[in-house]
């Protein structure tokens, strides 16, 4: 059924292939065959999280399929654009038990692997009237399309799914729904405490007709709050936490969406707020007005008592028996140098070198960063990338600046319990203030996507273009008239009009 | 057909072919001039076809809603059909078939009847009034005419605003067709001196102090009358007016701004604050768009951007002019510590002086004022 392409070949069986420069095979388009949706599901999370979905977004078209037998499959189909992209998708729809084609309309052939490094070819097309036809090594089979599924439809029904080590890391707001009995009093606590957010009322519809009423949430958008207020809130009935993961996206603390949200972010209007939780997902469009939420405090006369000097003066005793850690200069040689922190400013920098960066290289880094600072991680060695201050990798996930030494003197097995740092965190030793960096290692991610899609975004203001002509009246005259003024209403002063008349 | 009933007919055609497409950006239909004769109709007709009345008022509302959602604009008053019909005659002035004889001595009899129309104008008394005759000028502003010049070796034929035949009616030997997009306004301008239509567009602009304003490219200068700080001093118009100019590049509206207070100021007027807030109002807009400060390179742009810092630090007002979020907040006072950082303390201190005697009242109550 399938013949392999030789070199030079140009001319082919299957409607819509041509072969690219190096001589492979490509359709118009790429298409991927699931068994099941859940196998699909997998290659979308896996590619979510290997690359940005965002690229595919605009073309891509998750469709069930129904064979003569009436058994359904899934299909991604998707623009192929190069081979160096089909190959990328190739690898991980593989890795989710996807079997990879590429055509153009109706007629898919199977995209080229190690048995025909240059692609497939069939020996005969099939005159079958289905809506499409795919020629595998194994089997030529025609399917009827069933229903198309919307890439975002399907990302609001899946489930987030529990991680519970999932701490909120370097997020610098939160995002809080709290029922509306318990919301002023959350409101009090919150002003009461100092932090500061913004306060907004959000309602839906009710479900069906045996609701007895809209569902009604006050929504808190939080910054800077501190981490025993994001435990508080979270244990307290009817209040659930959210850790924002795109400007307009957020998921329940605790949890993780399968899919790598910031990924995909276009599929997301930016007028509307995401929510995911644990049972559902709360869709809040347009966004409701907010308000500071020391306006909605109700105001009271005497004013709180304050911590008496001597209780806070009593944690300064406790310090003067501590022997904070120092770094000194190391003349020994340079060992398992695995991490760079480039600062902020030189961050131009860093994303040239990416130009720059053989694949290899540029695949294995991982990079997490803050406002000031990048964390650049490479498990096999940083020296591809000459910026910022090198860390050798002193104990499992913490790092020492390249050619110093911590004091006193102590062994890994002692300093890790020492410094009790979360579970699954990099602590970076900084050499200006020796304090320490602690980031958590689901804030690292491939550079190929962050670089793209979490350090370099620049969101501008812009609006759709429209030309001229639909906004600028365009004037159109009646018939030419040598006796302009004949007739014409609301004439005052006839001797200057007369001349004009017969 | 009586005299009535034509005026009637007249209003609902000057409505349906002129008022809704001109308010709606759609092609404008313009035949014989109206004479000022028909405003006492014009002014208490009503339309008998709902439908087009229903046109008119949703092309009124989408045009409101762009600039002042926050006014209510119910209908068009007499004054803002008076010059609706003044830009319907000035668009029939421009017709090229009134250049040959013997139309060409109907020109001298329509720019009367504008300038009749133009004088009947009184200034505007309601924020609605304001508002909606600006809708009506500045859409008449953006008028524009299509002209088609076809023409071979020995034949030429124009369409100037008529509609141009698809295929060439003349012989196809070094056949040429021309289009061309001009704007009503360079039509006029090309007028012969005597219809004096200058003055005349000069007045029928000054008719619309909000138009006038945020006409400022055009003439290279805001004029401060009594019409202009008198819409100025509505806090909704002035945000209106104020985001409409922060469209453009501060580099250019900055030093026309500051000239506009310096020249007021010189003039005499002491109580300038709704100029004041103007300037305010617009570089908060600006700042908070994204707008940079690369572009204080004259004197004038850099006394424009002082007033910023000089009224944020203003200890009684910081309060009130500063009602934004944490986030906007931050970035303004970021902004204005820039500002003062950046700029010489002599064009802080000369700004100070002409602010303190620009206002009537104490600086830090005219702040309250402008926020209030």
């Amino acid at each position: 059924m399938l013949e392999r392409v030789a070199l030079n070949q140009t001319r082919f069986r299957t409607p819509g292939l041509t072969p690219d420069a190096r001589g492979v095979v490509l359709g118009q388009r790429g298409l991927l065959l699931f068994s099941s949706l859940d196998r699909a599901v997998a290659f979308l999370r896996a590619y979510s999280h290997a690359a940005t979905l965002d690229e595919l977004v605009h073309s891509l078209q998750i469709t069930q399929l129904v064979t003569s037998l009436k058994t359904r499959e899934v299909a991604i189909s998707f623009v192929a654009e190069s081979t160096q992209r089909m190959d990328r998708i190739a690898g991980i729809a593989r890795l989710a038990s996807g079997l990879i084609f590429t055509g153009t309309s109706k007629h898919f052939v199977k995209y080229r692997d190690a048995g025909s490094p240059l692609g497939y070819d069939v020996s005969a097309s099939s005159q079958d009237a289905s809506d499409m036809v795919l020629y595998h090594d194994a089997f030529e089979q025609s399917y009827k399309a069933d229903r198309t599924i919307p890439l975002r439809d399907l990302i609001l029904r899946l489930s987030v799914e529990a991680a519970p080590r999932a701490a909120h890391g370097e997020a610098s707001s939160l995002i809080v729904t709290a029922e509306m009995g318990i919301a002023p009093a959350v409101v009090r606590h919150l002003a009461r405490a100092g932090v500061d957010g913004l306060v907004s009322y959000v309602e839906w519809a009710q479900d069906s007709a045996f609701d007895d009423a809209p569902r009604r949430l006050q929504l808190f958008a939080l910054a800077d709050a501190h981490p025993r207020f994001i435990s508080l809130l979270s244990s307290l009935p009817g209040v659930r936490v959210f850790v924002p993961v795109t400007a307009n996206v957020a998921v329940e603390l605790g949890h993780r969406h399968p899919v790598a949200l910031d990924s995909c972010a276009s599929l997301f209007d930016a007028q509307s707020l995401v929510l995911f939780r644990t049972g559902g997902v709360d869709i809040v469009s347009p966004r409701p007005s907010a308000v500071p939420l020391r306006s909605l405090v109700k105001l009271e006369a005497s004013a709180l008592p304050r911590v008496p000097d001597s209780v806070m003066s009593s944690r300064t005793d406790l310090e003067t028996f501590t022997v904070p850690l120092r770094l000194r200069p190391s003349g020994e040689p340079w060992r398992n140098v695995t991490a760079t922190v480039v600062p902020m400013a030189m961050r131009e920098w860093l994303l040239k070198i990416l130009y720059l960066l053989p694949a290899d290289i540029l695949h294995a880094l991982r990079v997490a960063s803050t406002d000031s600072k990048i964390f650049v991680l490479s498990p096999r060695g940083i020296e591809g990338v000459p910026l910022g201050t090198f860390f050798t990798e002193f104990a499992t996930r913490i790092h020492v600046p390249a050619g110093w030494a911590i004091e006193p003197a102590l062994s890994p097995e002692v300093l890790v319990p020492l410094l009790s740092l979360p579970a699954n965190s990099h602590a970076f030793f900084d050499l200006e203030t020796s304090a320490l960096d602690v980031v958590d290692d689901s804030a690292f991610g491939p550079i190929t996507r962050l670089a793209l899609s979490a350090i370099h975004i620049d969101i501008e203001n812009a609006e759709p273009w429209q030309s001229g002509d639909s906004q600028s009246p365009e004037l159109s005259y009646g018939d030419r008239t040598s006796l302009p003024l004949w007739g014409v209403p609301g004439k005052t002063d006839d001797a200057d009009a007369k001349d004009n008349e017969p | 057909m009586s005299d009535a009933r034509k005026l009637q007919a007249t209003y609902e055609r000057f409505v349906a072919q002129f008022m809704v497409p001109l308010l709606g950006g759609h092609v404008v239909h313009v035949e014989r001039p109206i004479g000022p004769g028909v405003m006492p109709h014009f002014a208490l007709a009503t339309l008998s076809d709902t439908a087009l009345e229903s046109a008119l008022s949703s092309a009124l509302e989408v045009r409101r809603a762009e600039f002042a959602p926050r006014i209510a604009v119910t209908s068009m008053d007499r004054d803002a059909l008076a010059l609706a019909v003044s830009g319907y005659n000035l668009a029939a002035l421009a017709d090229s078939s009134l250049s040959t004889w013997p139309a060409t001595r109907a020109r001298p009899v329509i720019a009367t009847w504008i300038h009749t129309l133009n004088d009947s104008v009184s200034l505007p008394r309601t924020e609605a009034a304001a508002v909606v005759r600006h809708l009506v000028v500045e859409r008449v502003l953006t008028l524009w005419r299509r002209d088609v010049v076809m023409s071979n070796w020995g034949t030429t034929q124009e369409f100037r605003g008529r509609k141009a035949p698809r295929t060439p009616t003349l012989p196809p030997v070094a056949f040429e067709r021309v289009e061309t997009r001009v704007s009503l306004f360079e039509v006029l301008d090309a007028l012969p001196v005597e219809l004096a239509i200058g003055d005349e567009l000069q007045r029928y602009l000054a008719s619309s102090p909000i138009t006038e304003i945020l006409h400022w490219k055009k003439r290279g200068a805001i004029s401060m009358s009594v019409a202009s700080l008198g819409v100025l001093s509505s806090v909704r118009i002035r945000s209106a007016i104020a985001r409409e100019l922060a469209r453009a590049p501060m580099s250019e509206l900055g030093p026309v701004l500051w000239a506009a207070l310096a020249k007021a100021h010189q003039g005499g007027a002491n109580n300038l604050a709704p100029l004041v807030a103007l300037i305010v109002k617009t570089q908060l807009v600006s700042i908070l768009s994204g707008q940079t400060l690369d572009a204080v390179t004259t004197p004038e742009g850099a006394r424009f951007w002082a007033v910023f810092p000089l009224l944020c630090s203003a200890r009684e007002g910081e309060g009130r002019i500063l009602e934004l979020s944490t986030r906007d907040t931050a970035n303004v006072a970021a902004f204005a510590a820039r500002l003062s950082r950046e700029l010489p303390r002599a064009v802080y201190d000369d700004v100070r002086s002409v602010i303190a005697q620009s206002l009537s009242k104490p600086l830090s109550h005219t702040l309250l004022e402008i926020q209030s």
